[in-house]
């Protein structure tokens, strides 16, 4: 029983850094119909940006904020030259582009940070454990999992309830009737973009105390990233939620039950999902001008 | 239905002052994928006025009007707005100027509310003079919207959709308003009262309208001016009520 709760708990933790991640990819592919696959190299981004930032003796918790307007910098930079170029064109071309820039992220991360594993050094509060059900549970999983349910909420609410979201669920339907509301839609798809990249370097960061940094972890964190948006449904909020929290779950109890075929046991599993609603989970339905 | 009759009072200059072209177009062309539907178009729209745009389906009404404000086809030659040379300008910037747009379909965001689709458009509003539209004078105006403000914009009947877009436009702080095909798939009654009376007090208050119609009788009735576009040009500009004398011209280029 305490075991079960345990996994359970590692799980929600792991489905909210799939979460983070993910949202920031859906928005910027329900939005402006374009296929960032360079939002991994974002996340490793930010994991070395709170490692290193940790590393300092700065005060710990700004690591979070410095790896989200790291990403959200680099997003602007990447908006401007050459991502803006692409947003009018092909899904093939925008993988070539962005796939060809995640090869050469992780060259250069390779370079600055190194090949070996970089692990954050947990400030003194969050290092512990605490008991659940008589079993040791890391504190640091607890803040994740704390600041993961704190950040969706936040971004729910932003999407959801201010007119700033308003602008953003209505130019996924027509931007040029955005436009024609005195509306600079260009500068709504920047903000995006930077919050998506900022947003994929917080989770890198929130998930560095887990899964550590490592070369090759840009890439794991895209796939899994894709498959919680197809998965979840493009452009909805509450379908990537539940596809974060599937993929955690079967994810982890995969590798409880067998873990030379988790991978393979989760992937079935979020394949017979897509079989069973090929729209994904939750399908944008009123998505009507 | 209509609007308040505050608003009559806010602009009384309107009738007396000299009566300013707002809209100037010379030698315009605009058309798709390098092939033009409309070619040397001139015509003006003077502050305060009804201008018709007439003509039969499929001839670039749309074109017209979506080339004005950069909404779609490319565009050549000079179109003024308030004396701003806009071709070429985004969208946004030109609405900015004060001219707002109901496009063909009214463009509603059935995914947001009533009362989003309305903040959209203070959102982006920055035209440089206030045109007195503010949330409450809709809702005060339209009294439906005010009823259901927060329920999905998708669930309105298609008088309450046009009387929402109507709204929505004048809420950039538009002084020109581009009605496209504003009676398409309303019934009668609903475009008596949402559409010709709304028109009427608009105009009483100095808002130009520019009125796209397939109903050349509600047109003729509502317009100072009307253009008739056939073959890509302009075969008559000139008052409406010289158009109704045109009986030549109706059942030419109108198919009346």
């Amino acid at each position: 029983m305490e075991y079960y709760v345990i996994q359970s708990l590692n799980a929600l933790v792991f489905a909210v850094i799939l979460l983070l991640s993910g949202l920031g990819l859906s928005v910027v592919m329900s939005l402006m119909n374009f296929v960032n696959l360079t939002h991994g190299s974002l996340y490793l981004l930010g994991s070395y940006i709170a490692v290193f930032w940790m590393a300092t003796g700065q005060p710990w918790y700004l690591a979070f904020p410095a790896a989200f307007l790291g990403g959200a910098a680099a997003g602007l930079i990447l908006d401007r030259f050459p991502f803006q170029l692409f947003y009018a064109r092909t899904h093939l071309m925008q993988v070539l582009l962005t796939y060809g820039l995640s090869v050469v992220f992780a060259d250069l991360m390779r370079w600055g940070f190194g090949a070996h594993i970089a692990t954050p050094q947990i400030p003194e509060l969050l290092r512990g454990v605490v008991f659940i059900l008589d079993t040791p549970f890391p504190i640091y999983r607890l803040f994740v999992l704390a600041s993961g349910v704190v950040l969706a909420a936040g971004l729910w609410f932003l999407f959801d309830r201010t007119i700033w979201g308003a602008v953003v669920r209505a130019c996924v339907v027509d931007t040029r009737i955005v436009e024609a509301l005195g509306i600079n839609t260009k500068h709504v798809f920047t903000a995006v973009l930077a919050l998506s990249c900022g947003l994929g370097a917080l989770s890198g960061a929130l998930g560095s105390g887990i899964l550590a940094a490592f070369p090759g972890l840009d890439e794991e964190i895209l796939i899994l990233a894709f498959i919680v948006v197809v998965v979840g449904g493009l452009g909805t909020f509450s379908g990537v939620a539940v596809s974060a929290l599937v993929l955690g779950f079967t994810m982890t109890f995969a590798k409880m039950l067998s873990p030379e075929f988790s991978n393979l046991m989760s992937l079935a599993v979020m394949a017979g999902i897509l079989i069973w609603r090929p729209d994904g989970l939750i399908a944008a339905t009123r998505r009507e001008v | 239905m209509t609007a308040t009759a505050t608003a009559t009072a806010r602009r009384p200059d309107a009738a007396a002052a000299p009566a300013e072209d707002v809209i100037e177009v010379q030698g315009m062309a605009a058309g798709y994928d390098g092939a033009w539907i409309l070619e040397d178009i001139g015509f003006t729209a003077r502050r305060g006025e009804v201008l018709g745009v007439l003509g039969r389906n499929g001839v670039g009404k749309s074109t017209l009007v979506n080339g004005l404000l950069n909404l779609g086809p490319t565009v050549t030659g000079r179109v003024l707005i308030k004396g701003r040379d806009v071709v070429g300008w985004p969208t946004h910037r030109i609405v900015r100027l004060g001219i707002g747009i109901v496009p063909q379909g009214r463009g509603i965001f059935g995914n947001l509310t009533v009362e989003d689709n309305l903040r959209l458009a203070l959102f982006g509003a920055r035209a440089t003079a206030a045109n007195g539209w503010t949330l409450e004078r809709v809702y005060d105006s339209f009294a439906k919207l005010g009823q259901r403000r927060h329920v999905s914009a998708s669930a309105l009947s298609g008088g309450e959709r046009q009387l929402l877009a109507m709204s929505r436009a004048l809420l950039t702080q538009a002084d020109i308003l581009i009605l496209d095909e504003p009676t398409e798939g309303l019934a009668p009654m609903v475009v008596e009262e949402v559409i010709v009376g709304n028109i009427r007090s608009l105009r009483r208050e100095g808002v130009t309208v520019i009125l796209v119609e397939q109903n050349i009788a509600l047109a003729l009735d509502l317009a100072d001016q009307a253009i008739v576009l056939s073959d890509g040009g302009i075969v008559f500009c000139g008052s409406a009520d010289t158009l109704k004398q045109r009986e030549d011209i109706q059942n030419e280029y109108l198919g009346v």
